[in-house]
């Protein structure tokens, strides 16, 4: 198995700059999964709920994504090796809305369902798409900062380049959101295409403005590079910081109470539906057009609770699904998110007042 | 003596834009001056000044290197593994360096014995180098790596920030080699007249294998400094860099045709770049219209050498 992962990754890479990993087959469906690019540990967790749930029925999955972000010719290539080698599914995410949806259209018309996970594909022709509503999730993330912050004071948000369909909704949803509140001064988004340019950007601010007090990142690496700039100035005590995702260094961050708040999606949960909506199809059952998982605010003080350990590590309680409270939980709310979040984000916004000083 | 005025005048050149653009920052934005800002500057240029202090060593022979970038993420990879692994910091440092050269000695060997055009030379190893690096940590980032790395970024000597100390002991060497050494100033012989150089019996093709080799270890030092600045090694890192590495080194006064280029305007080069990053963001000023303006300024400052060269001559 690993050979011929290693043959295949070499392949790819020569080809394209893609790699591939194959794991084990059996007699059920093919699907072929697509993510961002390769560099992102995040979409791992995608693949491990879809290895989880394709466990169940038997079957292959093969994870490709192009090496770089942004790329969207390298995606389009990975849809039509797709459509041409025959897979039985795909699971998309897509790193352009517009780019790959004749690529969609293409494969649902040779009879391939494909199921779009994290951002949406301008296209009626698909078979599902499952995604966190990144707006509501980015706007949560403000007014979880905006609470932080004590309602006023300068802000700013770090992002990743333009053009990512996840990225901007977070971004608009937060832009929003504080736009609301007159206390808060909104600086200029920060952009940058990796770590080190969210570092730069964010001493840069620093710098220019010493009473900044709240950083929104909108992206996992981008959190890492701000991280590292607060702690460089020594701002960690002035600089309330809410980040999307969780990944290794964010949750560091977080126990080392640099990061206050972690927006966390359920990755996990997302690639688990996505099979399940894959074989659905396949078997000409109904699945829903859109779902939407939800988001779940994870700060220092309920990091610990076992439901919250189990968004935060779904790789490790992936092993039993039953496990999974909390992804199951979401399974059902999925059409009622926007009413789940905002009790989420009270509960919170409570607690991390009282536990918050002022220093 | 015409030579010395000329090259006065180019180095003055750049060194005046790069004044002009401080003082206007200075005056539009009251933090530019401030010592932690003068630091940043430093900091942010850093990485780029060693890759372009190595890339003018290659377009002074005439050749190009697209590989830095993946020289420097390879060369990260194998040194945050080493870490990992138990090896101590300095060590790793040293062997990643090491690894860096290897690589340089690859583009080197190919351009000087299997004769291919340097260009696509290291376009070829540009995918084969990032390849490696994808491929050993299966795309993923190598992170939590020992605290002592962290004192290469993040430290300082005397004051002054530690990958500004690595950038002027670089400089301070390469300066030298290029000035004083035989060895230096047959690199500008090969980039003017190669045919000539060779028949006069310098050893042209060991002088461009040592270029490369030379550009492959500071692409690694520069891969040193990012790592004690980010504290993890992507094997994605420093995608692009290569194009700020040229731009660095071409704004500074160097020529694409060969023979032509100074450490001391290669790093002015890569100030300006690094003054226009950080000054557009303490203004706040659009990240679009940010990259706008910096195509702008490099196109500019071009141009304004090309203009100094010509009322020389």
């Amino acid at each position: 198995m690993k050979k011929a992962g290693l043959f295949l990754g070499v392949c790819a890479m020569l080809a394209g700059g893609a790699a591939t990993t194959v794991y084990a087959a059996d007699d059920g469906p093919t699907i072929q999964m697509i993510v961002m690019s390769l560099n992102s540990e995040y979409w791992l967790n995608v693949q491990a709920g879809a290895e989880a749930e394709l466990a169940k029925s038997g079957g292959e999955l093969i994870y490709t994504g192009p090496s770089l972000d942004g790329d969207i010719q390298g995606q389009v290539d990975l849809m039509q090796n797709a459509i041409s080698s025959g897979v039985d599914g795909i699971i998309l995410i897509p790193v352009d809305s517009e780019g790959l949806a004749p690529s969609v259209e293409q494969a649902e018309d040779a009879g391939i369902p494909v199921v779009v996970v994290d951002g949406p594909v301008d296209t009626d022709n698909v078979t599902s798409y499952i995604a966190t509503d990144n707006e509501a999730g980015g706007r949560l993330a403000m007014e979880t900062l905006m609470d932080l912050m004590g309602g006023e004071g300068k802000a700013v948000i770090v992002n990743a380049l333009a053009g990512i369909p996840s990225n901007d909704g977070r971004g608009a949803g937060a832009e929003e959101a504080a736009a609301e509140n007159s206390g808060i001064e909104l600086l200029e988004t920060l952009r940058g295409a990796d770590q080190a340019a969210a570092l730069q950007n964010v001493e840069n601010v620093l710098t220019a403005n010493s009473d900044l007090k709240g950083i929104f990142s909108a992206y996992d690496r981008g959190a890492i590079g701000a991280s590292q700039a607060v702690i460089n100035a020594g701002f960690q005590d002035q600089v309330y910081q809410v980040a999307f995702d969780a990944t290794a260094d964010e949750i560091q961050y977080l126990e080392d109470g640099v990061i206050d708040a972690l927006i966390v999606q359920q990755p996990y949960e997302m690639g688990r539906l996505a099979v399940e909506y894959i074989n659905k199809a396949l078997n000409g059952e109904e699945v829903p057009a859109e779902t939407a998982t939800d988001v779940v605010v994870v700060t220092k003080d309920n990091m610990d609770d076992p439901d919250i350990q189990a968004v935060l590590y779904p790789l490790e309680q992936g092993e039993e699904t039953e496990a999974a409270g909390t992804a199951e939980d979401a399974a059902e709310s999925t059409e009622t998110e926007d009413t789940e979040t905002t009790k989420d984000s009270e509960e919170v916004s409570e607690d991390t007042e009282t536990t918050e000083t002022e220093e | 003596m015409k030579e010395n005025a000329k090259k006065i005048i180019q180095k003055i050149g750049s060194l005046l834009i790069l004044l002009v653009l401080m003082i206007f920052m200075g005056l539009l934005s009251p933090e530019f001056f401030s010592l932690a800002n003068i630091k940043n500057v430093g900091i942010q240029a850093s990485v780029n000044a060693v890759l372009s202090i190595g890339m003018l060593m290659v377009i002074i022979i005439g050749g190009i290197d697209l590989s830095i970038g993946a020289t420097l993420a390879l060369a990260g990879i194998v040194s945050a593994y080493l870490m990992k692994a138990g090896c101590p910091v300095v060590l790793a440092l040293l062997i990643s360096c090491i690894v860096g050269a290897a690589l340089g000695a690859i583009n080197g060997f190919i351009v000087t014995f299997m004769k291919l055009p340097p260009f696509v030379a290291t376009l070829g190893t540009t995918s084969i180098f990032r390849g490696t690096a994808l491929f050993v940590t299966n795309g993923m980032p190598v992170s939590q790596l020992p605290d002592g790395i962290g004192v290469i970024g993040q430290g300082s000597v005397l004051g002054i920030p530690n990958p500004v100390v690595i950038t002027i002991i670089v400089a301070l060497i390469i300066y030298v080699v290029l000035t004083y050494t035989s060895y230096g100033r047959s690199l500008y012989a090969i980039g003017s007249n190669y045919e000539a150089t060779r028949l006069s019996g310098v050893s042209v093709s060991r002088n461009t294998m040592i270029t490369y080799i030379c550009e492959g270890f500071l692409a690694a030092v520069a891969g040193v400094i990012l790592l004690g600045r980010l504290l993890v090694a992507q094997p994605n890192a420093a995608t692009g860099y290569e194009s700020n590495a040229i731009a660095a080194a071409v704004i500074g006064g160097a020529s694409f045709s060969g023979g032509r280029g100074s450490v001391g305007g290669a790093l002015i080069g890569a100030l300006i770049i690094s003054v226009l990053n950080n000054g557009f963001t303490l203004l706040g000023l659009n990240s679009f219209i940010q990259q706008i303006a910096i195509g702008i300024v490099v196109v500019l400052a071009v141009f304004a050498d090309i203009l100094q060269r010509s009322k020389v001559n």
